[in-house]
């Protein structure tokens, strides 16, 4: 299985989540946000979710000890080292941005205290599945990107002459050589 | 500045190609207590970063494995301090490096203690060598030989398969003693102005040697004094080439796609034979280029992200991706290893067959993380080729062992090389620190 | 891809090692459930406010799937009810609806998300990986076979 999932649960105050619900109804407006967080092409996906209470549940009696909390999902391709290091070094004011406020957070500019903190803050993931589990981000967008090329490549394909045919292959590949 | 009378010599600055003959001697600790003093009387010949007044005709180092601290009896505060790959051993990693330590030769697994000895002369590699071969035989020092390993340069700076090695060294802040391009880290002045020039600057020590700052304004995370400081982690691999092998199918495969044997050979590697990097010359080589370090480092592969000019997957743009993998760099420039390798074993004659002959690298690399540099690099870039939009496609010289590669030769059309088998194997290694002069010292008190 | 699912329930009292071992004995449960990318299910416990007592466990299940919640919801209920049973006030398998209504109650909705892959079905990217795989291997072939041989390998796909 090539992805790993992460599961961080960050313990925040009131004025923090207060913000944070603010700016995600912000970049909801613009894809300039996440634009350099989708450009790290080893995510399969992150989600960010704030748990005002525990239980969720209204009917079921509050958890007082428990605190209010920014849940992190995420599941990425490749080391945990590369995935905190892309954080730290390429997009520390988004995770600033998340983080800034939340209790014990110390910063995004160093990696060895943020994987601290990943660390301290992390629970174990018992059980994980993926439908393509050999398949990382990038081959799936590079594979769904090599079928509409090959789609719209199809017609040339279908000649009966192989001289042509052959032609068509090739321009494909030229075309689709970034994708293999 | 980096304390150069404690710190192990070989490490920031190789020794240079005058030391040409070298020879590595492990050994098993027998007995504790004698062990950690003759380790300890080893800290006045082992050669220093301090510069020479005369060069020597031999230098000495020594590293020791965790398995080798352990035996000496360390305490279980200092020996837990160590980052858990060091802990756990190169063998534990099989995984993780594509290894198989089943095939591995039999001296060289459990590895403890390193001498290894480097010479100007065959005469004085013997001479000296065989002087700590006869004192690890000797029952003082509570050590006893397991293995020896030669080595030697090839000439003209080559490597078993022919090709110029050894370029590409990090340029280390404090050392550089040569221009930094290429061999340093790319950044702008104007990080968020698109005209704003690219220029180099050398690595911070910290990501070589422990106690000094490093990239991630540390130092890094270190084990107990008297190891905390002048120390580096190495990586030694004994890495099998079958030469005959790799010829063979260099041949077959350029026939087969009719294209120029030299011309595939480059492409698969990332330079010519010459060392004049594809990046700058992708048409021909250019000995002349290849001859001038500063110049035949100083590329980046930013302008050519298809991978017309050096394939995606060439072992080079692999093992060193500069700003490959975009944002100028800033993915790749924590994972840099210094290397201090050198070739064993005879060449094998131009179109000769296989004689039976061992013959590969002694691959020595150190830094300040194993798991964060040797184990990335090898792990992600050489033996998966996803970082490069390569899928699992390993690298097409030093990808798992036996394993089957599909390497891309971009172009208009693009050609295949199908199915291409690596012919480099690991037959035996382990993580070591090299440790501080002053920590030699300490062992019999610890 | 339709919108993720991210369920977190409370568990009974002292069943937290029961749920994490019915966890351990799941087999691929998500394979029987239609549409789903990825998934994932933890036992897990939020740290404690100081001095206010120890916290609950709780169970999270997140996922991506295609097409509408409620068939998925149904399904991943009933592939999950001997982790699920664990769970506080948890139904029982046999009432879809009273499984959707559950699982509704205890949602947690992603305020902020980045997803890596491009919208497409499980089905649609199971194929687009086959044809490259397809692709790839023609294309190791293309200088070794003359232009029928290539054609004629073509249309054996």
């Amino acid at each position: 299985m090539r992805a790993k999932p992460l599961t961080i649960l960050s313990p925040i105050p009131w004025w923090w989540a207060v913000w944070v619900r603010f700016t995600w109804r912000v970049s909801a407006l613009t894809s300039r946000v996440t634009a350099p967080l989708r450009a790290l092409s080893f995510i399969h996906f992150a989600r960010w979710a704030l748990i005002q209470r525990w239980p969720t549940d209204r009917q079921t009696p509050r958890d007082r000890a428990a605190p209010r909390s920014m849940l992190f999902l995420t599941s990425f391709d490749g080391s945990d080292i590369q995935y905190i290091e892309a954080f730290v070094r390429v997009v520390p004011t988004r995770i600033n941005g998340l983080y800034w406020g939340a209790k014990g957070f110390p910063g995004p500019k160093r990696f060895g205290p943020v994987a601290q903190y990943i660390e301290d803050h992390s629970h174990p993931v018992d059980h994980f599945w993926m439908a393509y589990p050999e398949a990382s981000t990038k081959m799936v967008a590079q594979a769904l990107k090599l079928q509409a090329l090959y789609d719209r490549a199809r017609p040339g394909l279908a000649a009966d002459d192989p001289q042509r045919f052959a032609a068509q292959w090739r321009r494909l590949l030229t075309d689709a050589q970034a994708l293999l | 500045m980096i304390d150069v009378a404690d710190l192990q010599g070989g490490i920031v600055r190789g020794y240079g190609q005058r030391f040409a003959f070298a020879r590595h001697l492990f050994a098993r600790v027998r007995e504790p207590r004698a062990a950690r003093v003759f380790l300890a009387a080893l800290a006045d010949p082992v050669t220093t970063e301090q510069e020479w007044g005369g060069r020597p005709d031999t230098t000495l180092n020594v590293a020791l494995s965790h398995r080798a601290l352990a035996a000496l009896a360390l305490p279980a505060w200092i020996l837990d301090g160590f980052p858990p790959e060091v802990r756990d051993g190169m063998a534990a990693r099989a995984d993780l490096l594509g290894d198989d330590p089943g095939t591995w030769e039999d001296d060289l697994r459990d590895l403890e203690v390193l001498l290894v000895v480097h010479a100007q002369s065959a005469a004085a590699l013997e001479a000296e060598a065989g002087r700590w071969e006869r004192e690890l035989r000797g029952r003082d020092s509570g050590l006893e030989l397991a293995h020896v390993q030669q080595a030697g340069l090839l000439g003209q700076r080559r490597e078993h398969f022919g090709f110029t090695d050894g370029f590409s060294q990090p340029a280390i802040e404090g050392v550089a003693r040569e221009d930094v391009r290429g061999q340093g880290i790319p950044y702008k002045r104007v990080p968020w102005w698109p005209l704003s020039r690219t220029r180099w600057r050398a690595i911070k020590p910290g990501e070589f040697v422990l106690g000094y700052e490093d990239e991630d304004r540390g130092p890094a995370p270190a084990p107990p004094a008297p190891f905390d400081r002048n120390a580096s982690y190495m990586v030694w691999r004994k890495l099998h080439q079958d030469v005959a092998g790799f010829r063979a199918q260099l041949a077959e495969q350029a026939r087969r796609l009719e294209l120029d044997e030299e011309l595939v050979a480059a492409k698969l590697v990332g330079r010519w034979r010459d060392g004049s990097p594809l990046a700058l010359r992708p048409d021909r080589p250019d000995p002349a280029l290849g001859n001038d370090k500063r110049r035949a480092n100083d590329f980046r592969y930013g302008n050519d992200q298809l991978g017309l000019r050096c394939p995606r997957g060439a072992h080079v743009r692999r093992t060193n991706p500069r700003d490959a993998l975009g944002w100028e760099g800033r993915l790749t420039a924590r994972h840099r290893l210094l290397r201090r390798g050198m070739p064993y074993g005879p060449a094998l004659p131009d179109g000769a067959a296989d004689d039976g002959e061992g013959r590969g690298l002694l691959f020595v690399g150190l830094q300040a993380s194993i798991a964060r540099q040797f184990e990335i690099v090898q792990s992600q870039w050489c033996n998966d080729g996803n970082a490069f939009g390569l899928g699992r496609e390993a690298d097409p010289i030093t990808g798992p062992a036996g394993g089957e590669v599909r390497h891309i030769i971009e172009g208009d059309p693009p050609h295949v090389v199908s199915p291409l088998r690596s012919y480099v194997e690991c037959r035996g290694g382990e993580y070591l620190v090299v440790p501080a002069i002053s920590a030699l010292r300490a062992l019999p008190a610890l | 891809m339709s919108a993720p699912i991210l369920v977190l329930a409370p568990l009974r009292d002292g069943e937290a090692d029961g749920a994490r071992a019915a966890i351990a004995a799941l087999d691929e449960p998500f394979a029987r459930v239609p549409g789903t990318h990825l998934a994932r299910v933890q036992v897990l416990r939020p740290p404690p406010r100081r001095f206010r007592g120890r916290t609950r466990h709780y169970l999270l299940l997140a996922a991506d799937h295609d097409g509408p919640a409620e068939p998925w919801l149904a399904a991943a209920g009933r592939e999950l009810a001997p982790v699920l049973a664990h769970c506080a006030f948890w139904p029982g398998a046999d009432n879809p609806a009273e499984v959707v209504r559950w699982a509704r109650a205890r949602e947690v909705h992603a305020g902020f998300s980045v997803v890596g892959s491009p919208h497409a079905s499980v089905e649609e990217v199971g194929d687009a990986l086959a044809l490259r795989e397809r692709i790839a291997a023609l294309a190791a072939q293309t200088t070794v076979l003359d232009d029928a041989a290539l054609q004629a390998a073509w249309r054996a796909w």
